[in-house]
């Protein structure tokens, strides 16, 4: 049902990467690797793109990610990249006992965001733009952390369901070892995607084309044999979620609003060039 | 026997000084080619989504800093596409058509899509007349991207005459959740070999390349014969170059065989046009 024709997806995606670098003046772009296929097709298309100038961060924490560590650094010599490894149990570490935290969702959010923290910070020193892995599943059903490994200069497979990143990764010619992983958010050890919406990805994804790309209710989709709970679950869980995907509100007072009227692309400049 | 061409470019969004002499070295190239007329993509001089840099962007027919285009178009025929600040003081998506050294064509989009990711109609005023130009290289329709998929424009064009349409275009990517291809521009096919063969027209389509944000467009611009065959194809979303010969007398060879343009029986399409119910 989802396809993808994956052979001008790739082309557009590395032209994408290309006009991003170029109108954003960045000098390179860095992401966060972790090992699981949707950093990993990122990895294949920014080096397509952009060959050495990107940065792949691994950024593992305690041992809930040593596989993916390993798969992540396989990624990395496979592909040939710029990488640095930096371990956030000190940074993570020192915070949890001070303010005992010990909740694991708090913990995986925090650890999320620090990462970003670090991906960021890399970016200014090499003046750099970030780029984002998450994509239109995560994206949909708000399984991100906001301001955590949501946080990116744009959302390279933004547009892809998770089983079409999948396939796309095969056309790329990912190892099968990431492409059979279990996917994951790595946000506590033995955490998986599938575990913890309930639902597994293909299931998923083709209850969100119908809503979404196919603009089908609740009940169109219900009616193709899908489970009534699931269906109105996932189509509850994608609206509740939109505060992640947007900017933060603005309560308009002017003539003039940041996101209502005052409406610009960000490549928009502007210029004196006309001799009108 | 005549050489159409289509300059398939990505323009920076609002840099007209940089747009103006990207089409200004391809004019050049089109003439050492030998090409005769040329035709540019949609707001080809401004970008796309210019959104509130609408006025900004926008030139007047008479603006000086469209006299380089009026010198050459001693030497080559082309159309191009800017924003037009009216004569009424509207802003209009104009597609402009240069020859012999003056502006002999211009046509105001008439359709202004604003659903989804188009918002033309928030920002600009509508085209009111379509009318066939007198070229040297025959009987020219312009049509800017949504005109073309109404069938009427089209029909209003061929009832004129019409034997060459350029068609400009700034189209989105959209629909690559299938093996090959993707839906608009199997649309598009679609659409253009039916135009093609039907009005019994050449036609050039010509369609923006590049990004705006993260809106890909799609290029495969095509040149057409008038038999619905696609002679010429462009590149997916790159910037591209494309022509093909035009035989003009194969619009009368297959007048002869096929004669649809003929059995057109305009009094009657008034007389039916004005019976139907605007209710």
């Amino acid at each position: 049902m989802i396809n993808l024709n994956c052979e001008f997806a790739e082309k557009l995606l590395v032209n994408f990467i290309l006009d991003q670098k170029e109108k954003t003046g960045a000098e390179s772009m860095v992401f966060g690797l972790s090992g699981g296929l949707d950093s990993t097709v990122s990895a294949y298309l920014l080096k397509e793109a952009l060959g050495k100038n990107i940065l792949a961060l691994i950024l593992p924490y305690g041992d809930w990610t040593k596989n993916d560590m390993e798969d992540a650094l396989m990624v990395a010599k496979e592909l040939n990249l710029n990488y640095e490894i930096y371990s956030l149990d000190k940074l993570a570490l020192g915070y949890f006992e001070d303010m005992q935290v010990e909740d694991r969702l708090r913990q995986g959010n925090f650890v999320s965001r620090l990462r970003s923290n670090v991906v960021f910070d890399f970016s200014k020193k090499l003046k750099a733009i970030v780029a984002g892995s998450s994509n239109k599943t995560e994206l949909l059903m708000g399984y991100g952390t906001w301001y955590g490994d949501l946080a990116a200069s744009f959302y390279l497979l933004g547009d892809l369901y998770k089983t079409q990143v999948r396939l796309l990764a095969k056309y790329l010619g990912v190892p099968d070892r990431i492409l059979s992983k279990v996917p994951t958010a790595g946000l506590w050890p033995g955490q998986t995607d599938e575990g913890e919406m309930g639902i597994t990805y293909e299931e998923l994804d083709k209850i969100l084309y119908l809503l979404v790309d196919k603009r089908k209710t609740v009940e169109e989709v219900i009616s193709e044999g899908f489970a009534d709970k699931n269906v109105r679950r996932v189509a509850q869980q994608v609206f509740a979620s939109a505060f992640k995907r947007k900017i933060p509100t603005i309560p308009k007072l002017s003539q003039r609003t940041i996101g209502a009227d005052f409406l610009y692309l960000k490549e928009y400049r502007p210029k004196d060039s006309k001799t009108e | 026997m005549f050489k159409l061409g289509v300059a398939q470019i990505n323009p920076v969004l609002n840099d007209l000084k940089h747009n103006k002499e990207k089409h200004l070295s391809l004019l050049e190239r089109a003439i050492s080619e030998k090409v005769n007329v040329l035709v540019f993509p949609e707001l080809s001089l401004t970008g796309y989504y210019l959104l509130d840099g609408v006025a900004e962007a926008s030139l007047s027919l008479n603006s000086p800093f469209l006299d380089d285009f009026k010198k050459i178009s001693k030497e080559i025929s082309f159309s191009l596409g800017i924003i037009e600040k009216g004569t009424d003081d509207n802003p209009y998506i104009s597609q402009l058509f240069f020859e012999e050294g003056e502006i002999k064509g211009v046509h105001h989009k008439v359709y202004l899509p604003t659903h989804g990711i188009f918002e033309d109609l928030k920002y600009f005023a509508r085209g009111k007349k379509v009318a066939i130009i007198n070229s040297r290289y025959g009987k020219v329709g312009m049509l800017i991207c949504r005109d073309f998929m109404h069938l009427s424009l089209n029909l209003l064009l061929s009832l004129q005459g019409m034997n060459v349409l350029l068609l400009s275009s700034a189209i989105p990517v959209r629909g690559l959740d299938k093996d090959k291809s993707f839906s608009v521009k199997e649309s598009m096919e679609y659409l253009l070999r039916t135009l093609a063969n039907y009005l019994n027209v050449f036609i050039a389509f010509s369609s923006r390349g590049g990004f705006e944000e993260g809106i890909a467009f799609m290029g495969s611009s095509m040149i057409l014969n008038n038999y619905g065959f696609i002679v010429k194809e462009g590149a997916f979303i790159d910037e591209d170059f494309i022509t093909s010969g035009i035989n003009l007398e194969n619009i009368y060879k297959k007048n002869i065989v096929f004669p649809l343009n003929r059995e057109e029986d305009l009094l009657m399409l008034k007389d039916n046009i004005g019976k139907i119910n605007n209710d």
